[in-house]
């Protein structure tokens, strides 16, 4: 293992057995997925709209295949995205640290100690109080350091909050 | 109203209700002469240019108004403006129209900066700053103190850091009546000082060059605020222009490059000099004070429990020749940008561009240990990684792509592509020296990272700063393992980045790095 006497030869790591990081055990709640539709929805509904408003008046063929190719990424979107990212989307808390993990092109895991964490806060926007869901923030001293759930559903947030804030409180010290 | 004697006499701690204080009364004759001083500058190069002939009695009578009423202002700015430090508290009332008042906790206090221009120091003055250090926030949570007089402030310095364990007890105890010696410099150690010989790495720095720019886009950027299309037509333009045309373009380049490699080599010494003359890195009270500068002069206090680490930076020449400037990573260090203007963004210096074998020899002594670092031997990491890289780079190609179509169109000519190919051999050089400079070490407490093409930095922060892991990579480092790992830091910009390192390596060192941490988040891998 290393030395504390001084410089760790960096050469001799032979690690005795490859780790990788493991999925953490929770999904959010499966309506998140509805969540990241009405999204995305949202956001490419206007885009075509603009798109098929423009080519009523002018119907050029390179026009015409930029609305087609953004009607096809918006399927793909709409219908591909959210489950790969339910899929991925996992979290855990522990008595010691929170672990997430997001992101399906850039995969993103985080971990922060109970010990470290700031603020707990809960955030809640119209389509997820429509359909019953929390995202949960958890805050350190360090913008670096600051995780996401998005998607849990609302008592389940509720509870999570409540065991972060006791565990937060619990420890002495300004989490720097 | 109290003479300068009495406002030297009084005590800089009063605990009472009363006790405040005014700031040096000299403050207002020397406050406004700097912004006079560019002004006057301003108009003096604006009618050079214009022709002294066009001169009439109305400017010079603006100017003179303008300088009455700054002199008015300040002085109101002056008189209405208190300052007290209670056992406490450090308290600021200022404001013409809108009263402020500003209080900073004694003990929420971190760094306590002194600033002295030329002006101020002609004048026996100096501006204090103190902050709370509150990290990722705006520059708003400091106070300024603008501007007290030198002994007052160097002995607010000492009050407000000596303290510690008993604050709330009786005010703080004070140097006698005489303020003459300063407050003992008991255990006062030195770390490092200004080496002449550090002055023959400057040119490698290209600060001259950089002041040359500033200086020349400053300028053009002034005569053509002030002159508008004339200034084509104005005579000292002309005449450069008429030298310019008069001989060859390769001629005229390469007097051009000569100009600027010389100007570089005369200005960056004599402005390593001005910058960084009599500078000096010292430790007492637990807290390392850094002092420089010949014109400008500054000290910037940092508390040693904030700091959590250090920072190497070498840019690409002064690592030809093994020198490189040495930072602290501290908690409300280095991470601000200020808005109004570049004074937070040095106040993280611990030694200025110098041998890195004295940055080695500094750092061993600020972390208190007996070798440095920053000088373990670094992990390479994988090949793969250099695939992420040139696709970053690749940017430097797009030029040529994009000209180069423009050519087979026949729309630009075709030297413009060929030109531009330069810049595909400097993209390459630059991912290549990118990877090649790509590490990381564990070196006792410390979790080393290594990074950057044209500047490279190595950083070190202790391990038990860590406050969180963040892992990423993209889908496609997945097949080649590997993982781009930071490590969340309350200090300096506040994350410390391990680049695309092997996944491998990395896993087992960010899980030794903070014991207990990861362990159940990890898996033995198939």
């Amino acid at each position: 293992m290393r030395n504390t006497a001084g410089v760790t030869p960096s050469t001799d790591t032979a690690p005795a057995a490859r780790v990788r990081l493991r999925p953490p055990t929770n999904q959010v709640h499966p309506r998140a997925k509805t969540w990241w539709r009405l999204q995305s929805a949202a956001v490419y509904g206007v885009l075509l709209l603009a798109g098929i408003v423009v080519l009523l008046f002018v119907q050029e063929t390179w026009l015409v295949a930029i609305v087609v190719a953004l009607a096809v990424i918006t399927v793909a979107d709409l219908v591909f995205l959210p489950r790969l990212r339910y899929a991925r989307h996992r979290w855990e808390a522990t008595d010691q640290a929170v672990y997430v993990r997001d992101g399906v092109v850039v995969e993103d895991w985080r971990v922060a100690p109970l010990s470290r964490v700031q603020t707990v806060d809960t955030e809640r926007g119209p389509l997820q109080q429509w359909l019953g869901l929390s995202t949960v923030t958890i805050t350190t001293a360090s913008t670096a350091g600051s995780l996401k759930i998005h998607g849990l559903e609302k008592e389940a947030a509720a509870d999570l909050v409540d065991r972060l804030t006791a565990a937060t409180e619990a420890t002495p010290g300004d989490a720097t | 109203m109290s003479s300068p004697e009495s406002v030297t006499a009084q005590p800089p701690v009063v605990d009472t209700e009363e006790g405040w204080r005014r700031l040096d009364p000299r403050t207002i004759w020397v406050a406004p002469l700097r912004p006079l001083g560019t002004l006057a500058l301003t108009g003096l190069v604006v009618v050079t240019f214009r022709g002294w002939d066009k001169l009439g009695i109305l400017e010079p009578l603006i100017g003179l108004a303008v300088a009455v009423g700054a002199f008015a202002l300040s002085a109101w700015a002056w008189s209405t403006t208190r300052y007290r430090v209670t056992t406490t508290q450090v308290e600021l009332r200022s404001g013409l129209l809108v009263r402020k008042h500003r209080a900073v906790a004694r003990d929420r206090l971190r760094t306590v900066d002194i600033t002295a221009d030329l002006l101020h120091r002609a004048a026996g003055l100096a501006i204090v700053a103190v902050g709370t250090g509150r990290q990722g926030g705006d520059a708003d949570d400091e106070l300024k103190l603008e501007s007290l007089a030198r002994s007052d402030a160097d002995e607010l310095r000492t009050v407000l850091l000596a303290r510690r364990p008993a604050a709330a007890a009786a005010p703080v105890e004070l140097p006698g009546a005489e303020p003459a010696p300063p407050p003992a410099p008991q255990g006062e150690e030195l770390i490092s000082r200004f080496d002449p010989r550090w002055v023959l790495l400057a040119p490698l720095s290209l600060m001259g060059l950089v002041a040359v720019a500033v200086v020349a886009g400053a300028g053009v950027q002034l005569l053509r605020t002030a002159l508008g299309d004339d200034l084509w037509r104005s005579a000292p333009a002309q005449a450069v222009f008429d030298l310019v045309t008069s001989v060859s373009v390769l001629v005229a380049v390469v007097v051009g490059l000569v100009v600027l490699l010389v100007a570089n080599a005369v200005l960056s010494p004599v402005l390593y000099v001005l910058v960084y003359g009599g500078y000096k890195l010292t430790r007492q009270h637990d807290s390392l004070h850094v002092t420089y500068g010949l014109i400008t002069q500054r000290s910037v206090t940092i508390e040693e429990r904030r700091i959590r680490g250090v920072r190497l930076a070498e840019p690409l020449l002064l690592r030809a020749v093994k020198a490189g400037r040495l930072a602290a990573v501290a908690a409300g260090l280095g991470a601000k940008k200020d808005s109004s203007g570049n004074e937070k963004s040095n106040n993280d210096m611990l030694l200025p561009t110098a041998p890195v074998g004295e940055a080695h020899r500094v750092t061993a002594a600020v972390l208190r240990r007996a070798d440095s670092p920053l000088a373990a031997p670094m992990r390479r990491h994988p090949t793969a990684a250099l695939r992420p890289i040139l696709v970053q780079w690749s940017v430097f190609a797009l030029p040529a792509i994009v000209l180069g179509v423009l050519a087979a169109l026949d729309i630009v000519p075709a030297w413009i592509p060929e030109i531009t190919l330069v810049l595909v051999v400097a993209g390459v050089v630059g991912a290549f020296l990118e990877y090649r400079n790509l590490g990381h070490a564990r070196a006792g407490e410390y979790l080393v990272a290594r990074h950057g093409s044209g500047v490279r930095t190595t950083t070190a922060v202790r391990c038990d700063g860590i406050i969180a892991w963040q892992f990423r990579r993209t889908v496609l480092q997945r097949r080649s393992r590997l993982l781009t790992v930071t490590a969340a830091v309350a200090a300096g910009k506040g994350a410390h980045t391990i680049h695309y390192a092997g996944q491998d390596d990395i896993l087992p060192v960010a899980r030794d790095a903070v014991p207990g941490l990861l362990d159940p988040f990890l898996e033995p891998d198939t």
